[in-house]
């Protein structure tokens, strides 16, 4: 599903933040990716995302090839996939409904669509009674689930999440994480990047480990 | 394939592949005739492209309206401004387009007054009348005799001379001669002036026409300068468009940022602007079409009083219906192109 090959990513000014990172997921497998900070975690899932561009390597993406999908195309190719970052970044000046849109109305789905399916999505993340609320109103971790609700309502097969739980209590942390694996089994390809060991040593899953820009996988 | 193998498991979930292949469905249902099916079920959830099309477009526009009706005092201004701006040239082709058609009539009525020689016979006079008038260019002539002369010009002047002052009438009998339309051009008027000069009994002849040479150059040179100044505005609304947009874009960062992170196209993010565009040129078009509408309703009055000094039967001309259409419509394109020039580059710098 995930295919990274000898991938190199530079930044302008010259940061290196991947050395050649090689590895593979395999479809409806869920996984986390650990490290430090700066370690390359954010830069690895903004690969995979398309919000930038691998400086060498190949990523293959669900028997896509990323090098080939060209500018006009990357609109359309976000679509499958979900991202779900530390600050849910939702738009404060409209209700929960319309955050979890935004992606359908992107998309160009029919409004009756749009509705089932943000409702749908809401009421996985338990959030389904807050809906027409402003997200202002909400509390950090409910925030979080309208993010997580946002990347999900469009079926993604991919999930990605940039410490999703970075700004959360163990509590609230450990909901989150039971709602990546309630959509892991259902077969979305999971991929989180965290650095809450305790949580992570707890929940039994593959561990990636970037250290310095270079992958050494954890079997914890 | 994540979407046959894990269908029973998950509804609905498409994976990358079949949104690419959704783009050329024809080529794809070519290819794997047993897909066509799952490729109509997610056709009808997102309708044809048409439909789609216009619930983008709806979407657009509401949202556009929704962003000039959040910032009302800044819209209103904008608009005003554009107003101004475009009333400025649309106001002074209706000034000019009344120059024109007051010289037209001017012209038309050009006209040569023969003065005859003194104490040329009346019955000479006419004979010659007579004659002129069978001549093809011309319309036209009138034989004002001496006594109908001063009449008149004590009639205009006020003037009372009275034959009593005066040992004899020191008017000489004209011929006026009215050139057929065909034959008005300058040129045409020069050489029959001329020729008519020539004859024996006139004394002298007078073409009332370079003053309307001259108004006629006039109305040229001030159309140039409105051509000029009108580029210089349509500029000036590209810049006031444009600078709006720029601001209201700023205001709509994180809108655009989260939009394109969950897939929304250069165009999705560009339409509402356009819109707005398009909305700011055609409001400041029709608002420009009121003040001018407005200022040549209030002039015509004083219009009509000043043309009535000059025995004229000239009826002002303001905006018609067509360019009511043309001046809503170069608005309306001066708006989308400066939103799309503001947005442009902004978008720009959200892509890869």
């Amino acid at each position: 599903m995930i295919h990274f090959e000898h991938v190199r990513k530079q930044y302008l000014g010259g940061r290196e933040a991947l050395k050649g990172v090689s590895f593979a997921m395999d479809q409806g497998e869920m996984a986390f990716l650990t490290g430090r900070s700066g370690a390359g975690k954010s830069t690895l899932l903004k690969l995979v995302a398309l919000l930038e561009r691998p400086t060498s390597g190949s990523i293959v993406i669900n028997n896509i090839n990323l090098a080939q999908i060209r500018r006009n195309a990357i609109a359309e190719y976000r679509r499958r996939v979900g991202v779900v970052f530390q600050s849910p970044m939702l738009l404060y000046d409209r209700t929960v409904f319309d955050n979890v849109a935004l992606p359908l109305l992107v998309s160009g789905f029919l409004p009756t669509e749009i509705k089932r399916r943000v409702q749908a999505a809401l009421d996985q993340v338990g959030l389904l009674d807050r809906q027409s609320s402003n997200p202002v109103s909400l509390s950090g971790g409910e925030q979080q689930r309208v993010g997580i609700a946002r990347a999900v309502v469009s079926r993604p097969a991919i999930l990605l999440a940039d410490e999703p739980t970075g700004n959360l209590d163990p509590k609230l942390s450990e909901e989150i994480m039971q709602l990546f694996e309630r959509f892991n089994h259902i077969g979305v390809t999971v991929l989180i990047a965290s650095h809450d060991i305790e949580l992570i040593k707890r929940l039994d899953y593959r561990t990636l480990h970037l250290e310095d820009g270079a992958m050494a996988e954890v079997v914890v | 394939m994540i979407g046959t193998q894990r269908k029973s498991k998950r509804r609905g979930a498409t994976p990358i592949t079949e949104q690419q292949t959704r783009r050329n469905p024809q080529a794809s249902r070519a290819a794997s005739p047993a897909r066509s099916k799952k490729e109509r079920n997610t056709l009808s959830t997102n309708s044809n492209s048409l439909n789609q099309l216009i619930r983008y477009h709806r979407l657009a526009l509401s949202s556009c309206i929704k962003r000039l009706i959040s910032t009302p005092m800044a819209s209103f201004l904008t608009l005003l401004v554009l107003a101004i701006a475009l009333a400025l040239p649309a106001g002074m082709q209706v000034v000019l387009n009344n120059a024109k058609h007051l010289t037209g009539e001017l012209g038309d009525s050009a006209q040569i007054s023969l003065f005859l020689k003194m104490h040329t016979p009346e019955a000479h006079a006419k004979r010659v009348a007579k004659t002129l008038a069978e001549r093809p260019d011309i319309k036209n002539v009138d034989y004002i005799s001496p006594d109908q002369a001063l009449a008149e010009f004590e009639h205009l002047s006020g003037i009372r001379l009275g034959l009593a002052t005066l040992d004899e009438n020191p008017l000489p009998a004209v011929l006026v001669v009215y050139p057929e339309a065909s034959a008005s051009s300058v040129e045409m008027m020069q050489a029959l002036l001329s020729q008519l000069e020539s004859r024996p009994e006139v004394d002298m002849a007078q073409l009332d026409l370079e003053w309307v040479q001259r108004l006629y150059a006039l109305v040229d040179l001030a159309g140039q300068a409105a051509a000029v100044l009108s580029l210089f505005l349509v500029v000036a609304v590209i810049l006031i468009v444009g600078n709006t947009i720029r601001l209201m874009s700023q205001n709509h960062l994180e809108e655009i940022r989260v939009s394109k992170l969950v897939g929304a196209t250069d165009a999705f993010v560009r339409r509402p602007f356009l819109y707005t565009g398009a909305l700011l040129g055609l409001g400041g078009a029709l608002l420009a079409c009121g003040f001018v509408l407005g200022t040549s309703l209030w002039l015509q009055t004083p219009l009509e009083r000043l043309t009535l000094l000059y025995q004229s039967d000239f009826s002002a001309v303001t905006l018609s219906a067509a360019d009511i259409f043309i001046l809503c419509f170069t608005g309306l394109i001066l708006g989308v192109i400066g939103a799309r020039l503001a947005v442009g580059k902004f978008i720009r710098q959200f892509s890869l």
